[in-house]
């Protein structure tokens, strides 16, 4: 049976298979792609241009069905409403069992599939071969062999997703089961998938499946279905879900042995022994300050120092601002607009030099060095590293994630927190993201300001960070309801990164930075402009005073650099950072670590209301910017009684 | 008979089979396990028991912590 792919082609697969990669491969549209499970969250599309502008999805990655978390059922939602699509299941040739169990299910679901054994270079290198075609004819469907981070087998892939027939697959699951199968198939809408798969998913408690339903059929029909489900649970000790995935393992296992030949490779890799080195509870924290020192080197040092210095003072400082500030001084007759242009809070000489200058290489720096680690495997080591630092906190250590996220770009992270499996711990994090973790961008500029006072205050500002992430993250442990959830994750392999995908990644990320930052720094220059024109600003700065100079202790231009703060917190560093010489040691300090505290960036608070609604999204608002000056001013107090820096 | 044996009674770098799972496990639990392929008769490795415990099957390495390896009933390789 032949049917036209028109609907298109939805990737789907277990977590860290490569389906964002085949995606890429496909479209020419780049979607992050990195070396741990739960980088993708949600639906992508693109369109292919080599399958006549089919539209292309890309979904996260499940481990079973039915769905669990938050990615999952994203997963889930677009097998059950996108019609008339291709099948792409995209498996792991080195864990062939787990992927055609996954195969199983699909292949029942009647629409046309294709299977991609992915990454069979590292199942060839860790000795184990792929009879590819002997597979096809087990399975009923064309399988190809890819090697995605290489582009090998993408172009046989686009032949047999032209021609994909629908799988003649049949899986016979134990007899109880079957006869509940079919009672239940003319319950189910017959329009979507077909409707055994529907009644396999039902039968193993899917959730979404549920929800999905519940829009589609009447209630008395999914009360019929709640009964049959109950009745056929009566058969079996084992919960139903287990049944059905025994079944479809048995099945697996079966298949797997029949077409993998087995090479031999003695012993352990280099890679692997140093995996073992960075999850070792005594090897593993030099390993962790080793990458963090050389992230501090190459962000800090080389980064925010050389660089910076660079641009900021050659190019920019001695170059290019005064031939600028010449021109428009000789040429536009309106003094006005010469402040607007090229004053003290002038669009080039405020918003376009601290965005090129001084933020955009601390950012390509900490991209490039990010996406290098992200693509060795590491992070996922630092979950094992990190899960019992974080078990105070109510979390695991797959907590680290969306928390090391944060360091490059706190609104991805705040979507990344969807591979959390409950909404306790998505909050929690969402939380702690919005106030303590500083993002790349804010981070360089905090990095630069400090290093150039002295190490004991990058000391005094990390620690009182910490000091309120850690306690922050303790209270609301203590004062939510709910329950811890113990660790359990994949380790993927280590992989030596290959330069031209952290480059991609580079450039897809600093895109994305160029054409939300820019527009963002222009208006928050010209908002300034105008507010210092129309007086609100020295008015604003009266106002507030009593806080910013009264309980932190900062002169009050200082309230300039908070206003600036609202848009993004890194310009609010900026701002400190352009005051310079007028603040001493100790202002610095307190104003950064105020500034790393306050509100999060415009961005990641609409981000914090998309996923968690208004009223969360306010209620943390409320809380941080209390919270912020507060913290800001016991530090100025502790450190004016310790003569620090006064 | 002795008390059955669990992941964490196990040395690291040992080799064991899947028996199964201890009554107290949780349907969800025992589903996520059953999706990394951990079914009875099942061989797997021991990789590390600190600071959780981590186990390769086939070409996957999963890290559990204690609580949940607990669960998971294994028998020595003759």
């Amino acid at each position: 049976m032949n049917t036209p792919a028109a609907g298109g082609l939805l990737l789907v697969g277990q977590p860290n298979v490569g389906k964002s990669v085949l995606f890429h491969a496909l479209t020419g549209r780049y979607v992050v792609v990195a070396n741990y499970p739960g980088t993708t969250v949600e639906v992508s599309r693109g369109s292919a241009r080599a399958l006549g502008d089919m539209p292309v999805l890309d979904t996260p990655g499940v481990i079973s069905l039915p769905s669990r978390t938050g990615d999952e059922h994203a997963t889930t939602r677009a097998l059950l409403t996108e019609q008339d699509v291709v099948l792409l299941q995209v498996g792991d040739a080195k864990n062939l069992r787990r992927s055609l169990q996954l195969t199983a299910l699909f292949a029942e679901m009647g629409r046309p599939m294709v299977l991609a054994v992915n990454m069979v270079d590292e199942a060839e290198a860790r000795g184990a071969h792929i009879d590819t075609a002997a597979l096809a004819t087990e399975l009923g469907l064309p399988v190809v062999a890819t090697v995605a981070t290489r582009g090998k087998g993408v172009a046989q892939l686009q032949e047999e997703i032209k021609k994909a027939p629908v799988p003649r697959f049949h899986l016979e699951y134990p007899a109880e089961i079957e006869a509940a199968l079919d009672v239940m198939a003319p319950l189910l809408p017959a329009d979507a998938l077909a409707p055994r798969a529907l009644g396999l998913l039902f039968l193993a408690g899917d959730g979404e499946l549920e929800d999905w339903l519940a829009g589609r059929i009447g209630a008395d029909q999914v009360e019929l279905l709640r009964a049959q489900r109950d009745a056929v649970q009566q058969s079996f000790v084992e919960p139903l879900s287990a049944v059905l995935q025994q079944t479809r393992m048995a099945f697996a296992d079966r298949v797997a042995s029949r077409v993998i030949r087995a090479v031999d490779k003695g012993g352990a890799g280099l890679a692997q022994r140093l995996g073992y080195l960075a999850v070792h509870p005594v090897w593993g924290w030099p390993v962790l300050l080793s990458v963090l020192y050389g992230i501090y080197w190459f962000v800090g040092e080389f980064g925010a120092g050389t660089l910076v210095g660079l641009l900021e003072e050659d190019l920019f400082g001695g170059v290019i601002n005064p031939w600028f500030q010449g021109l428009v001084e000789s040429h536009v007759p309106w003094p006005w607009a010469h402040d607007l242009l090229v004053g003290e809070y002038g669009l080039w000489t405020m918003g376009m030099t601290y965005a090129l200058a001084l933020i955009l290489p601390i950012v390509t720096t900490f991209f490039i060095a990010f996406g290098v680690l992200e693509d060795s495997g590491y992070f996922s080591r630092l979950t094992v590293l990190s899960n019992r630092s974080f078990k105070a906190l109510g979390l695991n250590g797959r907590a680290v994630l969306p928390m090391i996220l944060g360091l490059g770009c706190v609104t991805m992270a705040t979507l990344t927190t969807r591979i959390l499996q409950t909404p306790r711990e998505r909050l929690i994090v969402t939380f702690l993201l919005a106030l303590a973790i500083p993002c790349s961008a804010q981070l360089g500029v905090v990095m630069g300001i400090l290093a150039g006072i002295s190490f004991g205050a990058t000391l005094i500002w990390f620690c009182m960070v910490l000091l309120v992430l850690v306690t922050v993250g303790w209270l609301a442990n203590r004062m939510m309801p709910g329950k811890r959830i113990p660790l359990m994750t994949e380790l993927p392999p280590l992989r030596l990164p290959v330069p031209g995908n952290v480059l991609t990644k580079t450039w897809a990320r600093l895109k994305w930075y160029l054409e939300e930052v820019i527009p963002l720094f222009l208006i928050g220059a010209f908002a300034l402009f105008v507010l210092d024109r129309l007086g609100v600003l020295p008015w604003l700065m009266q106002a507030a005073e009593p806080v910013v100079t009264g309980w932190l202790g900062l002169p009050r231009e200082a309230t300039a650099a908070f206003l600036m703060g609202f848009l993004r917190r890194d310009f609010g560093a900026t701002g400190l950072f352009a005051m310079g010489a007028a603040l001493t040691a100790q202002q610095m300090v307190v104003g950064i670590v105020t500034l790393t505290l306050f509100v999060p960036c415009f961005a990641s608070l609409l981000m914090i209301v998309k996923e968690h609604g208004l009223r969360r999204a306010a209620l943390m608002l409320a809380l941080i910017m209390p919270l912020a000056f507060f913290i800001g001013g016991l530090l100025h107090r502790a450190l004016s009684l310790a003569g620090w820096g006064g | 008979m002795s008390k059955p044996k669990t992941l964490t009674d196990v040395p690291a770098r040992s080799h064991v089979h899947i028996e199964g799972f201890t009554p107290d496990t949780s349907h969800e639990l025992r589903e996520r396990l059953l999706a990394y392929g951990l079914i009875p008769g099942q061989h797997i490795r021991v990789l590390a028991q600190k600071p959780v415990t981590v186990l390769q099957i086939e070409h996957t390495e999963l890290a559990l912590e204690k609580v949940l390896a607990a669960c998971v009933l294994v028998k020595k390789q003759a």
